[in-house]
């Protein structure tokens, strides 16, 4: 039964790498449909990641935006070596790693409003915490709390962990995909997930219990 | 006793299932046994889990709309064929070459503007120098010899300039500018403090394809259309005009650097930079048996000035020159100093019709005017 279920995910994957692929073809000719499905196949996560790595929502976007703006644009350099999304997830980190050391101990939006100076997460405003979140419930606010704990523990890794961190554990990519996105082998890749945990355990601890 | 890094990195990898099957099953084992590596494997574990929980965020229909616009406006660009490409890059650069010398003469025509309204004079005020030069024969659309275009400026060292680099974005050659005796131009500007006033010139012989000379002979018609200040009425037609202007609220700035030129060309007399008596304004002119005109030229160039009105046909100058050989032509700038002129926009008007009428009646003859067809 387990060996039918894995068959079909990787029929599963290899369908959806064949469906990419032609949509990357399509997207070669000038076909523009083509690319705003791999836009639309995408841009959530890509987004997501960014957002965790810049910690700004309004940043995130624009590195979306722009990490699909310069892979179309650069499109006929790409091998099909790797997978597309692999392709674009490179450019997204790398756009958002520089926009973070550009702007590193700048203000940023915190969750859905209110701003917290990254490098002092603990002195947000509790009124900022409560009007983020919609029922104004008790639960919700510590919900909200724990978020934002977790956030800015992220966002406080250094540039080399942070990114493997969350390609791993937000976006639940393989070892072997974060090692093609951040051009590092697969050892390496072990040891930076490894190393963020940890970091974060200790920053998150009693959060543990 | 702490457990080795090792074993942690692995606890790490097997929480994410990137371990071969081998290990894992080592690791699998330790986790059940010890029961350290248990609690530091539930702390990755639960560390993982916190990190999972983050809540995701969709960027909507908006996004994917917004980039594919932008995506359908790049593909249109990236679609243009490669010569076109190329061809829009030559154009690109072109038009920028031209608006800076656009723009650089806008400039300087502004800093004449400010030294004209400086002045406090209202009254019209003629340099006998120019009156002379004035006295030259020279016609409409400024073409005293068919391959000649004189303008006048009132920042002959600056328009100098200007032309230079538009002659340069057309890739022209040009022959009095080679390095010596662009050097021995510059003393020359220097000791004269950066000026060359009424009744001198700078001129360019350029050499290149009837085509490009077209080119720059447009280009410098327009500009000249563009800017009351760098213009081509030759000075007859110009003071006739100022001189019906001479109850109006105009203004002509006098100009005092003319003793200082004409003594910073005595000085260069001998020094192999020619600085002579315009004598050159062809054999036409002479024909004319017009006054000499009491400016100097400012030659700038160490070759023998053409005297042959016809000089669209190309000649090397030099046997070995290895310009003999190839269907070009050459044509000389002269660009001569007048004052500057306060006019309102009436007056401004009434010069650019008269330049428009003049430029616009040397096209309509298909011929260059030369002083024979003035006479």
């Amino acid at each position: 039964m387990s060996r039918v279920a894995s068959n079909t995910v990787e029929q599963d994957t290899n369908v959806r790498e064949d469906d990419e692929n032609t949509l990357v073809a399509g997207s070669l000719r000038g076909d523009s449909e083509a690319f705003s499905q791999l836009v639309s196949r995408y841009q959530d996560r890509v987004y997501n990641v960014a957002f965790r790595i810049c910690r700004d929502h309004q940043q995130a976007e624009d590195v979306t935006q722009e990490a699909f703006l310069k892979a179309f644009k650069k499109l006929d350099r790409f091998r099909g070596k790797s997978r597309f999304y692999t392709w674009l997830f490179r450019i997204a980190v790398n756009q958002a790693l520089s926009w973070k050391r550009k702007h590193a101990g700048r203000h940023v939006l915190f969750l859905d409003s209110g701003t917290c100076d990254c490098d002092n997460p603990g002195e947000s405003s509790p009124a900022a915490m409560v009007t983020s979140n919609e029922d104004g419930s008790g639960k919700s606010l510590e919900n909200s709390e724990t978020a934002m704990r977790i956030a800015n523990a992220i966002v406080q890794l250094d540039d080399e962990l942070r990114p493997a961190i969350v390609l791993r554990d937000v976006d639940d990519m393989s070892y072997a995909e974060i090692a093609r996105i951040l051009g590092v082998p697969d050892g390496t890749v072990k040891s930076r997930i490894y190393r963020g945990r940890k970091i974060l355990q200790e920053k998150l601890s009693d959060l543990m219990e | 006793m702490p457990i080795k890094e090792e074993i942690l990195q692995k606890l790490s990898a097997y929480l994410d299932g990137e371990l071969p099957d081998d290990e894992a099953a080592g690791v699998g084992g330790l986790i059940e046994s010890d029961p350290a590596v248990k609690e530091e494997y539930r702390k990755l574990h639960t560390t993982r889990m916190l990190l999972k929980s983050l809540p995701a965020e969709s960027l909507g229909n908006d996004f994917t709309l917004r980039v594919a616009k932008k995506v359908a406006a790049g593909w249109k660009k990236r679609s243009i064929s490669m010569p076109a490409r190329l061809a829009a890059v030559a154009a690109a650069v072109l038009v920028v070459a031209g608006l800076g010398y656009f723009v650089a003469h806008r400039h300087f025509e502004t800093n004449s503007g400010a030294e004209v309204a400086s002045k406090d004079s209202m009254n019209l005020h003629r340099r006998p120098a120019e009156a002379a030069i004035g006295k030259k024969g020279e016609k409409s659309g400024e073409s005293v010899g068919e391959n000649q275009l004189v303008m006048y400026c009132s920042d002959v060292d600056r328009a100098a300039g200007e032309t230079r680099q538009l002659l340069m974005a057309n890739a022209v050659k040009i022959e009095h500018l080679q390095p010596a005796l662009k050097n021995e131009a510059l003393n020359v500007k220097s000791e004269k403090q950066g000026k060359i006033a009424g009744g001198e010139e700078i001129c360019f012989r350029v050499r290149g394809t009837q085509a490009q000379l077209d080119r720059i002979r447009r280009d410098l018609n327009s500009r000249s259309l563009a800017d009351a200040g760098l213009s081509q009425i030759p000075e007859d037609a110009y003071n006739s005009l100022i001189t019906s202007m001479a109850g109006e609220e105009t203004e002509v700035v006098p100009e005092d650097k003319t003793t200082t030129l004409a003594a910073a060309a005595e000085k260069k007399k001998g020094t192999g930079f020619a600085i002579r008596e315009d004598t050159r304004a062809m054999k036409t002119e002479s024909a004319k048996s017009a006054p000499a005109p009491t400016g100097q030229c400012l030659e700038v160039r160490s070759r023998k000035v053409p005297v042959s009105p016809d000089t669209s046909v190309s000649r090397s100058e030099t046997p070995g020159d290895k310009y003999a050989e190839e269907k070009t032509a050459s044509m000389i700038i002269r660009l001569r100093y007048r004052a500057p002129v306060t006019l309102n926009a009436s007056q401004k008007t009434r010069l650019r019709k008269l330049e428009e009428s003049m430029l616009q009646e040397g096209m309509e003859s298909q011929q260059p005017i030369t002083n024979e067809a003035a006479e």
